[in-house]
């Protein structure tokens, strides 16, 4: 059981700093920033009082989402491993794709900047969710409807749709 | 744990209205493509002249006869798309078709031509799955194959 009076039986949690493009600095728990597989490459390398990651290409407004997307999964991982070693019956996964879904309903510029941020710090999970919300957001949509949704100006010279 | 140290003026974030999905890097693209079927990355090619640059620079090809009404469609589809392609290097290239292929419509002389043109495109993962049994000799030829998957 654990002694409330004695917080010094957890170690202190490890944590990382991120500097984002315009200049915000961000503390995360080493986990949590691991989940970039950019950070994690080299990582070891880097010596524990130096781990400050200049983040030029994403804007701390992405990176608030970015942290927040990779604080879940690394909380979520843990709690369904836990369920699993107790063998008790959990949904965790099924929670996650729902928060995960619930994530991504953003607009289109912000899922552009998720994108962008995700292939940027490498992290696969994110960089998948969003390309299929991308890819959803495409498909079935006719073109007039997709460029509107995407601001996309069409300069064909000749458009069959037009008439529609 | 999460916390902004700096407090610096934010900048508004006024609506931004432009187009930033139709310049996406090339990898992004692709996987976004490869989401969904070949005949509608194909029908993105309305949206504007760069989006039909896009379509015709893709790397990862996927051609599967079962995903088309007949056979005939099929093959004009597959020989439209490669003439209109103008990238130089193609990733992947996938290839399903099953019995049901009349041999008077496509008949391995057309699908040797088709593994040819990727092959000269540098393919690197070959993926077949037709009703013959032979491959062409350009596949064993191939330098830049890394891979090669037969149904």
């Amino acid at each position: 059981m654990k002694d409330s009076f004695n917080p010094s039986i957890e170690p202190p949690k490890k944590t990382v700093t991120l500097v984002s493009s315009d200049g915000y600095d961000f503390e995360v728990e080493e986990e949590v920033a691991l989940e970039s597989q950019v950070i994690k490459d080299g990582f070891e390398d880097k010596a524990v009082d130096d781990r400050e990651y200049l983040l030029f290409n994403v804007h701390s407004d992405t990176l608030e989402l970015i942290i927040k997307y990779c604080e879940k999964h690394v909380s979520s991982r843990k709690s369904i491993s836990a369920a699993a070693a107790s063998s008790s019956s959990s949904n965790g996964e099924e929670a996650l794709k729902e928060w995960d879904e619930h994530f991504i309903s953003v607009d289109t510029n912000t899922l552009y900047d998720i994108l962008m941020a995700a292939d940027y710090l490498n992290i696969k999970s994110l960089l998948d969710l969003a390309i299929q919300k991308v890819a959803d957001t495409i498909h079935g949509r006719s073109p007039e409807q997709i460029r509107k949704k995407f601001n996309i100006e069409n300069d064909s010279i000749i458009d069959p749709w037009a008439s529609e | 744990m999460t916390s902004k140290r700096k407090c610096k003026k934010k900048c508004s974030s006024a609506k931004r209205l432009i187009d930033r999905l139709s310049s996406l890097p090339e990898q992004i693209r692709d996987c976004i493509f490869s989401c969904f079927p070949m005949q509608d990355v194909v029908r993105t090619c309305i949206l504007s002249r760069q989006w039909r640059n896009n379509c015709s620079s893709l790397s990862h090809l996927e051609f599967n006869q079962l995903e088309f009404k007949s056979v005939q469609v099929f093959k004009n589809f597959v020989d439209c798309f490669l003439i209109t392609h103008g990238r130089f290097e193609i990733r992947s290239f996938k290839l399903v078709m099953d019995d049901t292929v009349n041999e008077y419509v496509i008949n391995d002389v057309y699908v040797n031509a088709w593994i040819y043109f990727a092959v000269k495109h540098n393919v690197r993962i070959l993926e077949l799955s037709y009703p013959w049994e032979e491959l062409p000799d350009c596949v064993f030829k191939c330098h830049t194959l890394t891979e090669l998957r037969l149904g």
